[in-house]
């Protein structure tokens, strides 16, 4: 009989047996990370309990220190498992584990642990051993009341424990300085907004989130297993709230990208310039919500798409063009297959189908009816174009610089765009689009950061300089908002020319990045 | 007025909070056991709703740290369950990564109805894509907010999101001289930023003062776009994911992909049917039916997919889900149920009767039976089988559903429903008996010759009485032993049973009358003398030799009212 408040490994041993031996299953996402971190949290909690009962050479030992290292393999991909502590929360990497009632006992134990020495996280290596986790729960367990953190990590060091290490507990984040505030004593009602640093420490979480979700899902539906949004859902939320109270923050977020990651890194910017773009339109906060998660999978149809057409470096043919033509419509069947008709969201199937119609009917696949798109698919469709445009990625090496791409764009609207929206991009982006490099009449190179704040100087963005007169790199680069007089009144600085920054093999997001997500 | 003393002030605002979530708890369970449109949670939720804007009144904003067992206000508990920690309000809130909730002033009843809702208005587990903070944040509350564990917690730069730097693109040069000098000469010598060829786009025209021509949004673009979001809305999510797939099967040419398209639409059946939403199921079915014609990438194995799953619809388990979408509180109108319907073959009879069974409303059972009516009669067993089923209503339109068929040899079927507790499903087995064998032997109808029920009983002798049915005295005699029963039958009872056997037995029946005419004995004399007058009727309507042999016999033997009612009626004749 099983002890039911030891949660290793009942519900599903083949799930770890096959863990263990490096199988990439697809069913092996979300639900079994989160299972798997819980069993690690069990097995750590075993293990030290039983160091302080029985002492680190006791035989009861064995299977903790077994399970943990097969879980953190597992876990880890090659990286070390990093389980946090923070604010009574239990988190794995960056993943908040959710707490069930029947864990409660072996979690608030592990943290009371954790807590009782101050330390914040504890990370261990893939190649971990099993002397050397013994000695870590010995050395663990021998701790004085009066001893701190660093004193275990002295002691980790001088035992030559490297394979596990620990972490002091992170800083709090801005807002809940602020807003917990509130919880301690001041019940102010709380301003809306907070401050960019608060925002951006969000948004740079948010983004990360979204893209972890997103490529966790796409193993996912590649491996045939159940898709199901809510970490996908929360990451988008935030990205929500921020873009309704800073949308040239998240527009910024949109200028990352990883050329290793291109289909990922592409989603979410879609996601985000769909709905900054939608934001415009009018869309509510929950519409927003729901519109970002439609963009989030509107390629999810390349799941079908084998691997070796999707990564292909060179032109495709057109066999392979043929295939790739297809990833709309195995989209809708991925989440019809996955999820069932009633818990398909509406938009993100369409998001999915009509992401490469266009509004004179051309496009892909080739129906044979007339087909209006919807409104967010038309939102999402120009977003597509947009980032697709300005990234570099396998199949199309070159990318367009950002003005040139929103030009492409407005040469196609009415066949392949949808004019209004257009109109609505190009406010929402700018006329000088993020990102754009430009010539200022000081011979100052610089780059947009934002859209420009009002309607009488839209060709007056804020810009980061990046190299002065002589072309001599500024580094730091400063922030120059172009609206800015001398003190006859004229402009101080005004751009002259928008240069193609790809004619120089030059990605300007290394410092609209900057602006976005610095603290 | 002299302000509080801010230790006594946070003192009253610690105890008004603990009443605040004491109440709220209260809610939650109410909540958890009756649901939210209960009488007695709507009540626990006017309470809550009460003390919540009296306490909002003197602070404005009530916030509080989620600890696993506890909401703390100032570190003091101002919550702590009483019951197990899994129906605890501060673990719903904790468990899913909740770590402070705020109720602002202005807060409106319906969002704390809504608050609830997100909290305990879900069966654990029903959605996979949701938990308390997603549901709290669809919910899109003004006055109440939320921070989760994930928002607070600091996480460091992820190195992976870094500009692309690897693949075209380039990591910045030491100087930009050289591009600076290069833009600078094509800025001096008026060459444009954009290629030669192209649109004109916004942006370009920075010399002439830039701006935003050719794109403002107008007034009319706003309407425009308003307008397509609120078609948008109105959408129905189901109805265009079907649209999707008709045109997926309609127009993609790669065989995997059809394979995969029509691999779906069973699921999208039992979805559909589970729901009942008959107009898009139909539509389905129909793009099924038709898709082949319309692509001609279609092979003949997608054929043979397309013909299994339209024949899927007539398997027990698709029936059966008929039954759950014509209780589902969203079933669509039944109109288009009957094209449905159509589409079952006799396989379909048992799970359909099933089905029958277990709906109540009158319209759809209608449809059933219509069904019924069609495909049971090549294959009847199941429906009869149904007839030894309790639910009146149930057999009922089983009996409705064979009288249709008229098949003769269910009379025997029929005439079993007999030992039905219900008078009036007995009742209609008698008129469905006489539909389906209208004349003949009288022995499905005889069973409810002594039917416990008046009414019944005497459905069942007037339909013998027509004088299309026969049966031997013998079959009668079980039902006639008991003479002092018979003595004892009003007259108009008696005068029935014995047209009855008059018309079915005829002569058989005559030594039957005459011991009526000839019996003697003084115990309820005169309702014998009456019983014996009603048989010398019979017999005289009878009006055969042995009839008359009968009457003969009552002048001689009978007693004295009896004889003279013989003589006079021999005279007549």
């Amino acid at each position: 009989m099983p002890d039911p408040t030891d949660p290793l490994l009942i519900h599903d041993r083949s799930l770890t047996t096959k863990v263990a031996r490096g199988s990439e299953a697809g069913d092996i996402v979300e639900q079994q990370l989160i299972l798997l971190g819980t069993q690690l949290v069990s097995q750590l909690n075993v293990l030290l309990r039983t160091t302080r009962s029985h002492g680190g050479s006791n035989a009861a030992l064995e299977r903790p220190v077994a399970s943990i290292r097969t879980l953190v393999k597992a876990l880890g991909n090659d990286q070390p498992v990093v389980l946090r502590v923070q604010e009574g929360f239990v988190f794995l990497g960056e993943r908040h584990l959710k707490t069930s009632v029947f864990q409660i006992p072996i979690f608030s134990s592990f943290i009371d642990a954790i807590a009782a020495l101050g330390i914040g996280a504890v990370s261990i290596k893939p190649d971990v051993d099993q002397a050397h986790l013994r000695k870590f729960a010995e050395l663990f367990v021998g701790m004085q009341p009066s001893e701190r953190l660093e004193a275990l990590v002295a002691k980790l060091k001088d035992a030559g424990i490297h394979s596990v290490e620990l972490e002091a507990p992170r800083a709090i984040a801005k807002q809940d300085a602020a807003e917990g505030a509130i919880v301690r004593g001041d019940t102010r009602t709380s301003a809306q907004g907070g401050d960019r640093g608060q925002l951006r420490q969000r948004a740079r979480s948010a983004y990360s989130r979204v893209g972890t979700a997103l490529a966790e899902l796409n193993h996912n539906a590649r491996g045939g297993g159940t898709i199901h949004f809510r970490q996908a859902k929360r990451a988008i939320q935030n990205i929500a709230d921020l873009l309704l109270k800073d949308p040239a923050t998240v527009l910024g977020l949109t200028t990352l990208r990883s050329h290793d990651e291109y289909t990922q890194n592409h989603s979410v910017n879609v996601a985000l310039l769909s709905m900054a773009l939608a934001n415009r339109v009018g869309y509510s906060k929950v519409e927003l919500g729901e519109l970002g998660l439609a963009a989030l999978f509107h390629d999810l149809g390349k799941c079908a798409v084998p691997l070796e057409v999707l990564n292909k470096p060179d032109e495709f043919t057109a066999a392979e063009w043929d295939v790739m033509r297809t990833h709309p419509s195995e989209g809708v069947l991925a989440l019809l297959a996955s999820r069932g008709l009633p818990r398909v969201p509406a938009r993100m199937a369409a998001a999915s189908f009509e992401h490469h119609l266009t509004v004179d009917g051309t496009g892909y696949p080739a129906l044979r009816r007339p087909w209006k798109q919807t409104l967010s698919s038309r939102v999402i469709a120009v977003a597509d174009c947009y980032d697709a445009m300005t990234s570099a990625r396998v199949y199309r090496r070159e990318p367009f610089a950002p003005p040139n791409a929103l030009r492409y764009m407005i040469g196609k609207s009415g066949t392949l765009f949808e004019p209004v929206l257009l109109k609505y991009f190009v406010t929402c982006i700018g006329i000088i689009p993020i990102g754009t490099l430009v010539l200022l009449d000081t011979g100052e190179l610089a780059t947009v950061l934002r859209p420009a704040p009002d309607k009488e100087h839209l060709d007056r963005p804020p810009v980061r300089i990046i190299a002065g007169a002589q072309g001599n790199a500024l580094e730091p680069a400063p922030e120059h908002d172009l609206r800015e007089l001398t003190a006859n009144g004229a402009y101080a600085r005004s751009i002259v020319r928008l240069v193609d920054n790809t004619e120089y093999h030059l990605e300007t997001a290394r410092w609209v990045s900057a602006a976005a997500l610095r603290d | 007025m002299e302000p509080a003393e801010p230790a006594l002030d946070a003192d009253h605002e610690i105890s008004s909070a603990r009443q605040v979530f004491r109440e709220l708890d209260k809610t939650c369970r109410a909540t958890r056991t009756y649901g939210l449109a209960n009488a007695v949670t709507k009540r626990f939720f006017e309470q809550l709703n009460s003390l919540m804007l009296s306490h909002l009144e003197s602070w404005p904003v009530l916030a509080v740290l989620v600890e696993r067992a506890e909401l703390l206000l100032y570190d003091e508990a101002v919550y702590k369950s009483e019951d197990s920690i899994g129906d605890s309000l501060a673990f719903r809130l904790f468990g899913d990564g909740v770590r402070e909730v705020r109720f602002e002033h202005g807060l409106s009843p319906e969002e704390l109805h809504a608050f609830v809702d997100a909290l305990w208005g879900h069966a654990e587990g029903e959605d996979a894509d949701d938990d308390v903070v997603t549901r709290l944040w669809d919910k899109d509350l003004a006055t109440i907010s939320f921070l989760t564990a994930e928002d607070i917690v600091q996480a460091p730069w992820t190195p992976e999101l870094t500009p692309q730097e690897n693949g075209f693109f380039a990591s910045p040069p030491a100087s930009f001289k050289g591009l600076v000098e290069k833009e600078k000469s094509r800025a001096a010598s008026g060459g444009g930023a954009r290629p030669a060829n192209g649109p004109p786009a916004a942006g370009e025209n920075l010399k002439q003062g830039g701006g935003l021509v050719g794109f403002e949004v107008t007034d009319d673009d706003r309407k425009t776009v308003a307008d397509e979001l609120t078609a948008e809305r109105g959408m129905d999510d189901i109805s265009y994911v079907l649209s999707m797939v008709k045109a997926i099967l309609e127009c993609e040419a790669a065989p995997d992909v059809l394979s995969r398209g029509l691999s779906v639409v069973p699921g999208m059946i039992d979805a559909l049917l589970t729901d009942g939403n008959w107009p898009s199921l139909t539509e389905l079915l129909a793009v099924i039916e038709g898709v082949a014609d319309v692509n001609p990438d279609f092979e003949p194995t997608h054929r043979i997919m397309a013909q299994r799953v339209l024949q899927s619809v007539s398997l027990p388990i698709q029936v059966g889900l008929i039954e759950k979408g014509l209780n589902s509180p969203t079933a669509k109108p039944l109109a288009s149920l009957p094209p449905l319907l159509s589409r079952l073959d006799e396989h379909a009879v048992a799970p359909l009767c099933g089905v029958l069974a277990g709906v109540e409303p009158d319209e759809p059972r209608a449809i059933l039976r219509e069904s019924l009516v069609r495909i049971g009669r090549s294959n009847p067993e199941p429906v009869l089988k149904g007839l030894a089923d309790e639910r009146p209503a149930y057999v009922r339109d089983l009996i409705a559903i064979i009288g249709a068929w008229q098949l003769p040899q269910t009379a025997d079927a029929l005439a079993m429903v007999v030992s039905h507790a219900s008078p009036e499903v007995r009742a209609d087995a008698i008129s469905a008996i006489a539909r389906v064998h209208p004349s003949g032997d009288g022995a499905p109808l005889l069973a409810y010759a002594s039917d416990k029920d008046e009414d019944v009983r005497q459905h069942a002798l007037r339909t013998l009485a027509t004088g299309r049915y026969t049966l031997p005295f013998e079959a009668w005699a079980p039902h006639l032993t008991d003479r002092e029963a018979i003595v004892d039958l009003t007259r108009a009872q008696k005068r029935l049973l014995f047209q009855a056997l008059r018309a079915t037995a005829g002569d058989g029946a005559v030594p039957f009358w005459e011991e009526l005419l000839t019996g003697r004995g003084w115990k309820q004399r005169t309702k014998k003398e009456e019983t014996a007058l009603l048989a010398i009727k019979v017999l005289v309507s009878l009006g055969t030799p042995r009839a008359r042999e009968a009457l003969d016999l009552g002048r001689r033997e009978g007693s004295s009212p009896v004889r003279k009612a013989c003589a006079a009626e021999l005279e007549k004749a």
